[in-house]
């Protein structure tokens, strides 16, 4: 006959009592770490602990009861739905990249301060005036160095808009580079922060730990990256040390298995943030080159009808200056007084391909920047409600919490108040058995 | 829930902001990506707006040219007259040698006169000296040679429209040789001096008729700058209704209608106002504690 240990049940609860502390510590933990960033709420899991055979009594047969043994807490667990943070990664990387484009969009068309009388528009039309008012009296001083006067503000207007144009795109390029490369770039700094919890979250597993806290933060920090750029996890070997690629790059920048960080790479495509700073000096280029199309169209047009000297020299936004002065300003193809078939030729180019070319500028730089501007703030939203998921998993709710606490306090309580019984019951035991006629 | 209510309440700000912004400067664009399609118009629009505006100065200057050519031709067509006159009262054969010779001696006064019409300027610019225009074709005191060409004075008057506006001298009072008006002149004032009977009896009869084709040449001139004078108003009254009518499709595509935007203002602003509220009262959240022992 099996006998079961007097103080068997002692030990059933303590385990319970035991239970019951590991669980409310969990709930502090969770409560402590309410407004943490990334931190993803634990909870601790009770499983039955073996149970003993007995073999005895009632089943002969010698199948035997089996007497249950307590709980046990398994392990803590966290509750994160890693699906859900492969999709917000996704979406993370494209409300980086969009909402980075439609600023620098919408800091390129404040550059153009269209439609207004000071813009390049304005200045196109002052300068055909300039013309037309030179026909109508040829030999005027003052109308002839008005033209040129209006020649070179719609130059110095060009050029300045190139210029601007261009810096702002060094500004884009110095971001990359200051995002990719050089001290203290973040990328450099997320890859060593992922090197480091590789590390370490795969020692704890080594020995069978679960580093519930360390895997917050490398998935914080792998959230952040996605900002940046396309960001792919594997995990090869199963030790728990994950394999980063990043931004479509050849190699790995985290490798898990060796430890190695790779990291300057150049990235063609690399989507986020980075890709958008990208894409942006390559629209901005092309801003320009359509620009100098105007520039060398006007430089070309006007040249043609005004002969020796040239009126323009150069054939791009930034090169283009007026070349004549007042005495080689010419009105007329004979020179006569009267005469003013060039002024009027030249007048009679505005509101042609120029103009044309200018305003589909105008509509190419300002449509560009709505649509990216529309694209980012619909992407917000879907950013916005995935992460609202992903908390609504994983984030602390006060009141879970707190009915957790009431209900591992009660259970506290109650295994307390079995083992005061059972207490009782030995104190009969020993202390009053035996004691008859006492 | 907060980050969705911080969200929310920024597009709320942002549209009272933006609707702030047409209200306060009657633009309905704040920047071109407001509406891509309304920008471009706008720069085009304004583009028609100038080159309108170009066209109607410079059928202002053309009036006050054929205005200038018109006035001249009609001092030179009352000297042509009082030559005629004249000339009928010269030719009487009852008339003394100094009587004729004073008559000669006016005829001369008003070869003078109808050169310095010639003369005329506008805007700094000989009107009839073809594109001469720097020089004054006449010398009222010298010889009757012509220092002007031919050449037209051109205007632009609308896209693809140009006037020419001139008559030159050359073609009315020409140059003292070829029968115009200072030759026929030239030849009545010789006439009268001369002591010949054949040359008395041509002022009668040859010297009366070339006058009298001059003065219609005369006539015809003056029609024709009449007709121009017609034709540039009608060209202004034209440019004028374009210009009201392209100011006000300007006016449509970048201003906002302020009834509109004020109605807008208000809503915008209410809702942004509830929002705060509901965000308030959604922040200031109870929790379980409050209610537990």
């Amino acid at each position: 006959m099996t006998t079961i240990n007097a103080f068997h049940g002692l030990q059933t609860s303590l385990r319970g009592l035991l239970a019951q502390q590991r669980s409310l510590d969990v709930t502090a933990h969770n409560i402590a770490n309410a407004q943490t960033e990334g931190y993803t709420r634990q909870e601790a899991v009770l499983g039955a602990s073996l149970p003993m055979t007995i073999t005895s009594g009632v089943l002969a047969d010698g199948s035997g009861a089996q007497l249950g043994q307590g709980v046990d807490v398994l392990e803590f667990r966290r509750m994160r739905d890693s699906f859900l943070d492969l999709q917000y990664r996704a979406q993370n990387m494209a409300l980086g990249e969009k909402s980075t484009l439609a600023d620098g969009l919408a800091r390129v068309e404040e550059q153009l301060s269209e439609p207004s009388d000071d813009a390049l528009s304005g200045l196109f039309g002052q300068f055909w005036d300039s013309w037309e008012t030179l026909a109508n009296n040829p030999t005027d001083p003052a109308a002839q160095a008005t033209v040129i006067a209006r020649g070179q503000a719609l130059t110095g207007a060009l050029q300045d808009l190139d210029a601007r144009l261009s810096a702002l795109s060094s500004t884009a390029a110095a971001e990359y580079t200051s995002l990719t490369s050089g001290p203290g770039n973040e990328v450099g700094n997320y890859a060593n922060q992922l090197a480091a919890l590789n590390t370490a979250i795969a020692d704890q597993m080594r020995v069978g730990r679960q580093p519930n806290d360390l895997l917050d933060q490398r998935d914080l920090v792998l959230d952040k990256l996605s900002e940046l750029g396309q960001v792919s996890t594997s995990d090869t070997d199963g030790d728990g040390a994950l394999d980063v690629s990043f931004g479509g790059a050849g190699t790995l920048l985290v490798n898990g298995t060796t430890g190695a960080v790779t990291w300057p790479q150049t990235l063609t495509a690399p989507g986020g943030k980075l890709g958008a700073l990208l894409t942006l000096q390559t629209t901005i280029g092309a801003y320009r080159t359509a620009l100098d199309g105007v520039a060398s169209s006007l430089a070309t047009s006007v040249n043609a009808l005004h002969g020796t000297p040239p009126f323009f020299t150069g054939t791009t936004a930034a090169t283009l200056t007026v070349n004549v002065t007042t005495s080689t300003l010419t009105a007329s193809s004979s020179g006569v007084a009267g005469d003013n078939d060039i002024a009027r030729a030249v007048g009679a180019l505005r509101n042609g391909s120029i103009d044309a070319a200018y305003a589909t500028f105008v509509h190419q730089v300002a449509g560009d920047a709505a649509d990216a501007s529309r694209a980012s703030r619909t992407q917000e939203s879907i950013t916005t409600t995935l992460d609202e998921r992903r908390k609504s998993v994983s984030g602390v709710s006060l009141d879970e919490e707190m009915t957790n606490m009431i209900r591992f306090q009660r259970g506290y309580q109650a295994s307390s108040r079995a083992m005061s019984t059972m207490d009782e019951m030995l104190d009969t035991l020993i202390n009053r058995t035996g004691r008859v006629g006492l | 829930m907060a980050m969705r209510a911080v969200a929310d309440l920024q597009r709320s700000s942002g549209a009272v902001a933006h609707t702030s912004y047409q209200v306060s400067t009657g633009n309905r664009l704040e920047r071109p990506s407001d509406d891509p399609h309304g920008a471009e118009r706008a720069v085009r629009l304004r583009a028609d707006l100038a080159a309108t505006r170009q066209y109607m100065a410079t059928v202002d200057h053309s009036l006050g040219w054929a205005q200038a050519t018109d006035d001249a031709l009609g001092t030179i067509t009352d000297i042509a007259q009082r030559a005629r006159e004249l000339l009928v009262q010269g030719g009487n054969d009852s008339l003394s040698t100094g009587a004729r010779s004073d008559i000669a001696l006016e005829i001369d006064q008003l070869i003078g006169q109808a050169k310095t019409s010639a003369n005329a300027t506008y805007d700094g610019q000989h009107i009839f000296a073809g594109q001469v225009t720097d020089t004054a074709p006449y010398d009222p005191d010298g010889g009757d040679a012509y220092a002007g060409d031919s050449g037209s004075i051109v205007r632009t008057i609308g896209p693809g429209v140009s006037v020419q506006l001139n008559a030159t001298g050359g073609s009315i009072l020409g140059d003292g040789t070829d029968g115009k008006l200072l030759d026929v002149l030239r030849d009545v004032a010789a006439h009268l001096r001369s002591g010949v009977a054949a040359d008395h009896n041509a002022l009668r009869t040859t010297d009366l008729a070339a006058l009298d084709a001059n003065m219609a040449a005369l006539g015809q001139a003056r029609a024709e700058a009449g007709t121009l004078t017609n034709r540039l108003a009608a060209a202004g009254s034209r440019l004028q209704d374009v210009e009201t009518s392209t100011e006000n499709v300007r006016s449509t595509v970048e201003h906002v209608d302020m009834a509109q935007a004020l109605a807008n203002l208000s809503q915008q602003q209410a809702v942004y106002q509830a929002a705060l509220k509901a965000t308030a009262m959604n922040l200031d959240q109870r929790t379980l504690m409050d209610f537990l022992g």
